[in-house]
């Protein structure tokens, strides 16, 4: 009988297994902090913006050029999160901000006019000579061994500062001011205003957050996946997932819906029959999935369900 | 100098004159009654004087100074609150969290500030829980603070919403309709509520109601809007003997009718 694996069944082989898993916490840590850029958008003003990858692309471009300039790795991941904040709050002020109040559907257009911008003017100054480029990282990439199996320095690193940032945002939206503001002002723009709010700085904000958070993914999976103009596009179509997975609203939901994904993702590749399904078709499994989790649970995990009156 | 001060106000929308030329003063600590059938420009005051329109005519002052120039986010920090005919809570957040919102023009903690909680900072935000948690018992809500504001009955959330406007601490505020759906012993405490607003804490009123035994009790003076202009003012006892007040509301016996 012809064998219907592509790998050992993990009864088998439970290192290999062991090792899928812990390689997929690794990816699905990328996917987690871009999945956060997006809830954090679509909680201050309830769309998804698809320029998000994009944004992060060029920002991780122009450290990729400081990069050439001479800087360390680890100045390019705080430029880059500075440089992403910065991007954040002028694509809110100069090009969001004239739509805002108009139906979702045109906010949605403009941040796909925003997303063929930034793409263009990227490819544009950036994609001559070889691709993809080589992009650096403060951590190596030699495995710390954990036992059963090991991990990339990298990786691991990413792990830990996602974890970081995670606790921050629940710090920055549960425990100050600005984000009793923030929350306030998404649920209600008109009573936050009432209340001495400025809905636009607390949009700004939202937008420099997200944008910033987006650029800090891009320094840190640039290294894993290397640079050009379509790199962050993956990661942007599995963290949205990951997001709707996690409820959309819900920055621990974002972070379990990415490790879900991350981890899934792996598994399927290792574990499906190739004869049925190659690596190709680990995305369409993927959305599959989550499709059918959504119809179980339309809120995903950890939406939180609207409460409306009637 | 009355505390606010409405000059030949206007506002159109389209072919619609919604407020045509009113003017009124409200003096400090008195409480207000604005009244007038459905469509009389009410609401659309409210709106003018809490700065979500801009008038097409005319100034509106409050306490001396042009409100008109001031941001609609800065309203509140001039001492002017409002509550919502249909009521605009922040349904996920917790009654706390809701009325707490109000506090923030004033307490002015930075980002970092806050995150990091040094004692003065604690110490402030701790001060402003208790003064929001005072607010809260004193209409009655103290028990629910940690609900989620969504949940809670229509009557609860109005009442929530008039907490979150006095935690603003404002000089004057404006209650749009805060008695409808309310019930009749709950009408009783709302009109005690807003008579102890007034003489206890010299809180200026101004009130649009439908409900005219509650407008009546409580006002010290009550204006009387039609088609958009002030067709009466004055005392309670003198307005209702008005004939053009009496024809304005004859005119229409719908739900506006004196109940």
């Amino acid at each position: 009988m012809e064998a219907l694996f592509l790998a050992p069944p993990p009864w088998e082989d439970w290192s290999l297994f062991g090792q899928q898993v812990v390689s997929g916490f690794a990816t699905g840590a990328m996917y987690a902090l871009f999945a956060l850029a997006l809830v954090l958008i679509y909680r201050s003003t309830d769309i998804i913006n698809f320029a998000q990858s994009e944004v992060a692309m060029f920002g991780t471009f122009a450290m990729w050029s400081l990069y050439l300039a001479g800087l360390e790795a680890w100045q390019l991941i705080i430029l880059g999160v500075l440089l992403g904040f910065a991007l954040g709050a002028v694509v809110e002020r100069v090009v969001v901000r004239p739509v805002e109040g108009r139906p979702h559907l045109s906010i949605v257009v403009v941040t796909l006019g925003l997303f063929l911008l930034f793409n263009s003017v990227a490819t544009w100054i950036w994609a001559r000579g070889e691709l993809p480029k080589h992009f650096p990282s403060p951590f190596s990439f030699e495995g710390v061994n954990l036992g059963f199996t090991s991990i990339p320095q990298h990786h691991l690193g990413l792990l830990l500062v996602g974890a970081g940032v995670m606790v921050l945002l629940v710090l920055l939206f549960n425990r100050t001011k600005v984000g009793l503001a923030m929350r306030a002002t998404a649920q209600n723009p008109l009573a936050a205003q009432l209340m001495g709010i400025s809905v636009g700085r607390m949009l700004t904000l939202g937008w420099a957050l997200s944008a910033a958070l987006g650029g800090l993914a891009g320094v840190f999976i640039a290294p894993i996946t290397f640079l050009h103009p379509g790199y962050m596009l993956p990661v942007f179509l599995y963290a949205s997932a990951a997001a709707v997975l996690g409820g959309l609203t819900s920055p621990p939901g974002a972070v379990v819906g990415g490790f879900v994904i991350g981890i899934g993702e792996n598994l399927l590749g290792t574990y499906t029959p190739a004869k049925w399904l190659g690596p190709e078709m680990k995305l369409p499994l993927i959305l599959l999935v989550l499709i059918l989790i959504l119809l179980v649970r339309p809120t995903g995990l950890f939406g939180e369900r609207a409460v409306r009156r009637v | 100098m009355a505390l606010l001060e409405v000059r030949h106000v206007s506002k159109r929308f389209g072919g619609l004159i919604a407020v045509d030329d009113v003017s009124f003063d409200v003096e400090e600590g008195k409480v207000v009654g604005l009244i007038g059938p459905n469509g009389a420009g009410k609401t659309t005051l409210f709106n003018l004087i809490s700065r979500i329109y801009d008038p097409d005519g005319g100034t509106i002052s409050f306490n001396g100074q042009d409100i008109l120039k001031v941001p609609p986010h800065r309203v509140i920090t001039m001492g002017i609150a409002r509550t919502f005919q249909n009521v605009e809570i922040f349904p996920a957040l917790t009654v706390l969290e809701n009325v707490l919102v109000a506090e923030n023009w004033r307490l002015r903690i930075g980002v970092w500030e806050s995150m990091l909680r040094p004692p003065w900072v604690a110490k402030r935000e701790k001060e402003a829980v208790r003064r929001a948690q005072e607010v809260l018992d004193f209409l009655g809500l103290g028990q629910l603070a940690t609900m989620p504001a969504g949940a809670l009955s229509f009557a609860i959330r109005k009442r929530l919403e008039i907490a979150r406007a006095l935690v603003a601490q404002p000089r004057l505020i404006l209650l749009d309709e805060p008695a409808s759906g309310l019930n009749h012993e709950e009408l009783m405490s709302l009109g005690e509520t807003i008579r102890s607003l007034a003489r206890q804490h010299n809180i200026t009123v101004l009130l649009v109601e439908h409900h005219m035994n509650l407008v009546m009790g409580v006002s010290d003076h009550v204006i009387v809007l039609n088609f958009g202009r002030k067709i009466a003012e004055g005392k309670p006892e003198e307005v209702s003997q008005n004939p053009a007040v009496i024809e304005a509301y004859l005119g229409e016996r719908g739900d506006a009718s004196p109940s």
